[in-house]
């Protein structure tokens, strides 16, 4: 068998004949085999195709007009922002079934501390709040009282003390407490001398040679200064031989009598100036003519020059060692070079220091005063307030004052607010010191009008502090009970509280709100209750009082507020909070005509009117504005609907995820506590649109891509996009799709070309 | 080495064969070129005449003119060649009317209708494929 196997194929592969034909028949044979599977391929592929499209079997169901959306209910618990919450749940909210949530009006009565301070009157010590005002311990807020009235006293000198060498005049001490020209006079004295000359000091070249015992000189006027006094004579000669001693002689001219004579001065022969001092300088009168000479015991030369006519006097009968009076004096033209020296008053001083006493209180100003005058102008006085702080006159600055003063009155006067209490010593004594000094040849005298001392200080010390209240309930109150414990550290002081009316725009200055009484130095509890219109003495959750402190005093204290609390009671109200979500992806914001809110409750009494509101994003709050109903619902006691609709302003209400916050609120205050059942509260879009419904009865998924909308005068077509499973049921919804009055159909369109059709009739 | 090849080129012998064989071969090519050519052509149009598939959605008579709505359900693209109204064939708009696949559009005629009568529609596509259709006149 195999052999004859192997034989076949080697002839075969041996035979070369009819190959070609074989090939091409093949190939042909290849190409009808790939035309053939081809159209086979592709008739089973649309024959499956119509199969499928046959076996499709949609149904429009339902065609129905929508006009709003399911309900969209609270998602988690209600907020209570006022009253009290029950029983139940939010879930019980969510349908209309009887299960209900309870929520009550109940009273409040928060308590609050004070959270913030002012100081209006004083110096904050130490404290805090609402720490230190919280509980009553040991902490206290503190703050130190401040002068408010000041008491004015003035005191004149009791006393004067004369300095240097002045002197009283005249006056008493009681004529310096008025302005009245009635003066206290003092007298100056010589504080300074000058010197000078009078004579011939030119040293004239001839001489006159004078023997032993003869007194020669000559007459010269003396200044016109008063008070003169000659100290010397000093002559320009020489001794004839060896030396000699030479006494000068001062003689009046108009009796030629001898006023003084000189210490004798031993001269030689060298020529030069020579003095014969006074030991008793004696006095000189002014505009007087004096003979000024000298007599030497042995022989001199004496030189002069050339004088007027009887201006030399030389007597040759005179003793060197008596001088006599040159009564018998001759006369020569000389004028010899000699001449005196003199001292004379240049400088008038007067200083007084006035005494007085005062008060020892806390000075906060001193205002001293002298009113005075001297006999003569352009006297320099200075006028100085002691100080004791440093145990000096001051030479500036407070307490000093300069000016020159004259014959006129004058008034010096200086303010001093710094340290003024400097200016006494303990037992409050002082002393003002007035001094006169001119460069003046002339005596003068001071003349005090008025000399005064006038302290400033306080009698009266007042602290006051402001106290705030913040973040409170900003629920109508209907009581506000206040609590002040406080001390000051001395007794007697007038202590006022004072709560701030909003609706005056005044702190309380009698009745409620207002307390007043005098305290006892220790803790003193107070209370301030306030019942009627409580709601002026609070605004958005602030309110504020004010504790002050008066008292007559010249000493500071200190008020210790120990603390400080407000008991905020309100009325029967009850305000809760649902939180709800619109489904935007079902009914987006652009499709929304409206949005309506229904409440389902019932309450327990029928006083009040409930409302419902909406928080308004774009004003941030609540707000029923746009509602179709603002004036609320009055409950029946059974089972009530109130509904709203937000009409057009429904966008205010509804944030961007579809968010919106409903609140029920009573009417007010009350005095019934309300109960309130909420059976249901929702909220649901109003919309115009159109519901399909379909039922797929096929075998096989349909895909709906064609919605046609068909009456008597329109053929209008929508793309839809929805597939429907074997056997399910599905619902187009659309926003732009609005059934025509009337009769209409319509078609729904496959992918695969089957049409179902609903005829509305 | 350069004697070889004087010698090679110099040499006659079985050029005839050669020549012949290859003319053969190139014949041969060419027929199996417009063979398959031709087959892939009449492939082609048999499978895209197979596959259309096209409806309508929908007619509508209004004013004079009766529009169609075509809608292509099959696996090619069709060009509306013919519109026959009752047998009649008539001109339509767009004259150019293509649809894609699964795209639906108007098609429309212009022509006077009467209420309530029933007329045939038939649209024929470029392929030879067509779709009608009785439709009363609302």
């Amino acid at each position: 068998m195999l052999e004859d196997i192997i034989r076949r194929l080697k002839r075969l592969k041996n035979a070369k004949k009819g190959i070609s034909n074989v090939i091409v028949i093949m190939l042909s044979l290849v190409l009808i085999v790939i035309i053939t599977a081809n159209v086979i391929l592709w008739s089973y592929q649309m024959n499956r195709f119509d199969w499928e499209k046959a076996q499709e079997g949609v149904r429009i169901t339902d065609v129905e007009r929508v006009k709003h959306s399911p309900w969209f209910t609270t998602r988690s618990e209600y907020r209570v922002s006022e009253g009290s919450y029950v029983s139940g749940s939010y879930t019980d909210t969510q349908t209309v079934d009887g299960h209900y949530e309870r929520f009550a009006e109940a009273l409040a009565a928060p308590l609050y501390y004070s959270s913030g301070y002012s100081v209006l009157g004083g110096t904050y010590l130490s404290g805090t709040v609402p720490d230190s005002v919280q509980t009553v311990d040991s902490s206290y807020f503190v703050v130190r009282s401040v002068g408010t009235a000041s008491a004015t006293i003035a005191y004149n000198p009791l006393g004067y003390n004369l300095l240097g060498s002045t002197t009283f005049v005249s006056g008493a001490i009681g004529d310096l407490t008025s302005n009245n020209g009635v003066y206290m006079t003092f007298r100056s004295y010589v504080s300074q001398l000058s010197s000078g000359t009078f004579g011939y000091t030119t040293a004239g070249s001839s001489y006159t040679t004078i023997s032993a015992n003869y007194m020669y000189g000559s007459v010269f006027t003396s200044p016109a200064y008063s008070g003169m006094t000659v100290q010397s004579i000093t002559f320009r000669g020489r001794a004839s031989f060896g030396t000699a001693n030479v006494k000068g002689v001062l003689v009046r001219h108009s009796d030629l009598t001898i006023v003084a004579v000189g210490n004798p001065v031993l001269i030689s022969t060298t020529l030069n100036w020579y003095t014969s001092i006074f030991s008793s300088p004696p006095s000189l009168s002014a505009n007087t003519e004096y003979v000024m000479m000298l007599i030497p015991s042995a022989s001199t030369r004496f030189y002069y020059g050339t004088g007027a006519a009887n201006q030399g006097h030389y007597d040759t009968t005179n003793n060197y060692v008596t001088p006599a009076n040159p009564t018998d004096a001759l006369h020569n033209n000389n004028q010899y070079s000699v001449y005196c020296t003199f001292t004379y008053p240049s400088q008038y001083t007067s200083e007084v220091e006035f005494t007085g006493t005062s008060n020892t209180e806390a000075w906060t100003e001193l205002v001293w005063t002298i009113d005075g005058s001297f006999t003569t102008d352009n006297v320099t006085a200075t006028f100085q307030l002691y100080n004791y702080q440093t145990g000096s006159y001051p030479t500036s600055g407070d307490g000093y004052l300069l000016d020159i003063i004259g014959i006129a009155d004058v008034t010096k006067t200086q303010t001093i607010t710094t340290d003024p209490t400097y200016f006494r010593d303990a037992s409050g004594n002082w002393r003002i010191k007035v001094t006169g000094v001119k460069n003046t040849n002339t005596q003068f005298d001071f003349k005090a009008d008025r000399i005064e001392f006038k302290t400033k200080y306080y009698n009266e010390y007042t602290v006051s502090t402001e106290f705030t209240f913040s973040n409170m309930n900003t629920q109508m109150p209907t009581q506000l009970n206040l609590t002040v414990v406080s001390e000051y550290n001395t007794a007697n002081v007038n202590v006022t509280i004072q709560v701030w009316n909003y609706s005056s725009s005044a702190y309380v200055t009698s009745g409620e709100g207002y307390l007043a009484y005098t305290s006892n130095g220790a803790n003193e509890t107070r209370l301030l209750s306030i019942n009627i219109n409580p709601q002026f003495y609070t605004s958005n959750g602030n309110a504020k009082i004010k504790i002050t402190g008066v008292k007559s005093t010249t000493s500071q204290y200190q008020q210790k507020i120990n603390q400080i609390s407000l008991y905020y009671k309100t009325a029967n109200t009850l305000k809760i909070t649902g939180f709800c979500a619109i489904d935007l992806s079902a009914y987006p914001l652009e499709e929304i005509k409206s949005v309506e809110i229904q409440l389902r409750y019932r309450a327990s009494d029928g006083d009040e009117k409930w409302f419902l509101k909406a928080y308004n994003w774009t004003e941030a709050t609540y707000s029923d504005a746009g509602f179709n109903s603002t004036t609320g619902n009055s409950p029946t006691t059974g089972w009530d609907y109130y509904v709203v609709n937000l009409t057009a302003w429904w966008h205010r209400y509804v944030w961007n995820n579809g968010t919106i916050y409903i609140q029920l609120i009573d009417q007010g205050p009350d005095s019934t506590a309300t109960t309130i059942d909420v059976d249901f509260l929702g909220v649901r879009v109003i919309i115009d649109g159109t519901r399909f419904s379909f039922k797929n009865e096929g075998a096989v998924t349909s895909h709906l891509v064609s919605l046609w909308i068909n009456n008597a005068t329109q053929h209008k077509h929508y793309s839809i996009n929805l597939f429907v499973n074997s056997g399910e049921n599905a619902t187009l919804l659309r926003w732009d799709v609005s059934l025509p009055t009337g009769d209409f159909a319509v078609k729904v369109v496959t992918e695969r070309g089957n049409i179902a059709i609903y005829t509305n009739t | 080495m350069v004697k070889k090849l004087v010698r090679f080129f110099s040499d006659k012998r079985g050029i005839t064969p050669v020549l012949s064989n290859l003319l053969l071969m190139v014949v041969a090519v060419a027929a199996m070129s417009i063979a398959t050519t031709a087959t892939y052509v009449i492939t082609t149009n048999l499978r895209e005449t197979m596959s259309e598939r096209f409806i309508v959605e929908d007619v509508w008579f209004y004013n004079s003119t009766i529009s169609i709505y075509l809608r292509n359900t099959g696996k090619n693209s069709i060009q509306v060649s013919a519109v026959f109204i009752n047998s009649t064939r008539y001109f339509f708009t767009p004259t150019s009317f293509n649809l894609g696949i699964g795209n639906g559009g108007w098609l429309n005629i212009s022509t006077s209708w009467s209420s309530g009568n029933i007329y045939y529609l038939d649209i024929a596509t470029l392929r030879g494929n067509h779709v009608g259709g009785y439709y009363k006149a609302p």
